[in-house]
């Protein structure tokens, strides 16, 4: 990866956060509405990534997002667990497929191999991340409806972001 | 050796995987069990200062809403009138007027964050150890109970919310009836009211009776306001089912008061002295 395109990740990464942390948690929508934006940022990692990288990559983010919005390792734990889980849907990085080598970025959301990555990786974070917060299972069935209502948010919350401020920078 | 080393080097992306996932999962069960957490050190009062930032301009907002509130107090202040006077001590102090604070030091702070939406509720205010906060301590705003200190750094501190799923803040009974303790518990939705369980069904309990903090605790005083019965039902089990709309707003408070019980110490090291149980 070029310097540019890192420096352009650590600002996106940077922005995400500020989102995160001064708009959708401060608003405070519903108990069942807690949308996580940062799982953006292991998902549209360019495709060419290597894996500890990416692991590393994911890790420090997490690490950041969890100083600022005192969530005590949980955004590091699914970031990482996301930044793993994609590989399954990507080709490796040492046998990148010329149909593949592109950035998985939304822009490609419409193609359906793209909504399954996104959507499903997404609830991942999600319900993931509310087990974690839960930490017990009487409460299952809460956890899964706030991780598929919030899940829902936020990819409309990253379609909103990427229409703003991405559309022609990635 | 040699096969260890070339399994570890082919599995080296998923031993680095679980490493990374172990050392979070490290710092989510120490959060978990409030005995100490991670993240508000020095690099967390980075976020600390930029809620704090962030405060500062919202409050600037709001400054509408808090002169009218003076403006109401001065005009019953100057005029004298005894039931504007009343309804003032009424709607804010009192409680406090009434609480026997010997052995307590009060510290005022301002909450710079809030969270109200999730299963664990924090808070964070613009105090620290350098104006005596230490962990343990009892959290109230002007209405009632919010929550307990659980870590502090130099120049802020982090609570946890009355709003937790997790694990009870304060011991609480009700104060028309004498000596009758119970447990609070939040179920995670409504950040208005929480459910008092461990009352008895024989106990004259009755709807509009105040819940208050029981003394029990070397965290809070006792009377302060939890909350007003809300709802009371009687099920097949031996206690009462019961409601209680919590007095403070935890998502609107801002000032809040820490209560710091002078003999803190003390009861703490004979608590925690293994020889002198049984």
């Amino acid at each position: 990866m070029k310097t540019s395109e890192i420096v352009k990740y650590i600002l996106l990464a940077l922005g995400l956060c500020l989102i995160q942390f001064i708009v959708l948690d401060k608003l405070q929508l519903s108990t069942y509405l807690q949308p996580q934006i940062l799982v953006l940022i292991p998902l549209i990692l360019p495709i060419q990534t290597r894996r500890p990288s990416l692991f590393l990559i994911a890790f420090a983010i997490g690490m950041i997002a969890d100083f600022f919005l005192n969530t005590f390792g949980l955004n590091t734990f699914c970031m990482v667990l996301v930044a793993y889980l994609r590989s399954f849907w990507l080709p490796k990085e040492d046998n990148p497929r010329p149909e593949f080598n592109v950035v998985p970025s939304l822009q490609i959301v419409l193609n359906p191999k793209w909504i399954s990555y996104i959507l499903i990786l997404s609830a991942i974070y999600h319900f993931s991340y509310f087990i974690l917060e839960y930490m017990a299972i009487k409460y299952f069935f809460r956890i899964l409806l706030t991780a598929l209502l919030s899940t829902a948010l936020s990819i409309f919350v990253q379609w909103i972001i990427y229409q703003l401020f991405l559309k022609n920078r990635i | 050796m040699r096969r260890i080393l070339a399994f570890l080097i082919a599995k080296r992306n998923l031993l680095l995987f679980i490493f990374l996932e172990l050392i979070a999962l490290g710092s989510i069960f120490r959060f978990h069990r409030y005995q100490r957490s991670l993240y508000l050190n020095n690099a967390n009062a980075m976020g600390a200062s930029l809620n704090a930032t962030q405060t500062k301009w919202t409050n600037y907002f709001n400054l509408e809403e808090l002169n009218t509130k003076l403006h109401k107090q001065n005009q019953g202040l100057l005029a004298g009138k005894q039931d504007t006077l009343d309804e003032i001590i009424t709607d804010s102090f009192g409680w406090f007027a009434k609480l026997n604070l010997h052995n307590f030091e009060v510290i005022d702070a301002e909450i710079i964050f809030n969270s109200t939406n999730r299963p664990v509720n924090t808070f964070v205010i613009n105090k620290g150890s350098r104006d005596g906060i230490e962990k343990g301590l009892g959290v109230s705003s002007t209405q009632g109970i919010i929550g307990k200190i659980i870590e502090v750094n130099q120049n802020y501190a982090l609570g946890l919310s009355i709003l937790n799923v997790k694990s009870p803040v304060v011991m609480p009974k009700i104060s028309e009836l004498t000596n009758k303790s119970g447990s609070i518990e939040w179920d995670g939705l409504n950040p208005k009211k929480v459910r008092l369980k461990g009352i008895h069904k024989f106990e004259n309990v009755e709807k509009g009776n105040h819940v208050v903090s029981s003394g029990y605790s070397i965290n809070f005083p006792e009377n302060i306001p939890v909350g007003i019965i809300s709802k009371l039902n009687k099920t097949n089990e031996s206690f009462f089912q019961i409601e209680v709309d919590l007095a403070a707003n935890l998502a609107q408070d801002k000032f809040v008061y820490v209560f710091k019980n002078r003999n803190r110490k003390q009861i703490d090291s004979l608590i925690s002295n293994p020889q002198i149980m049984p």
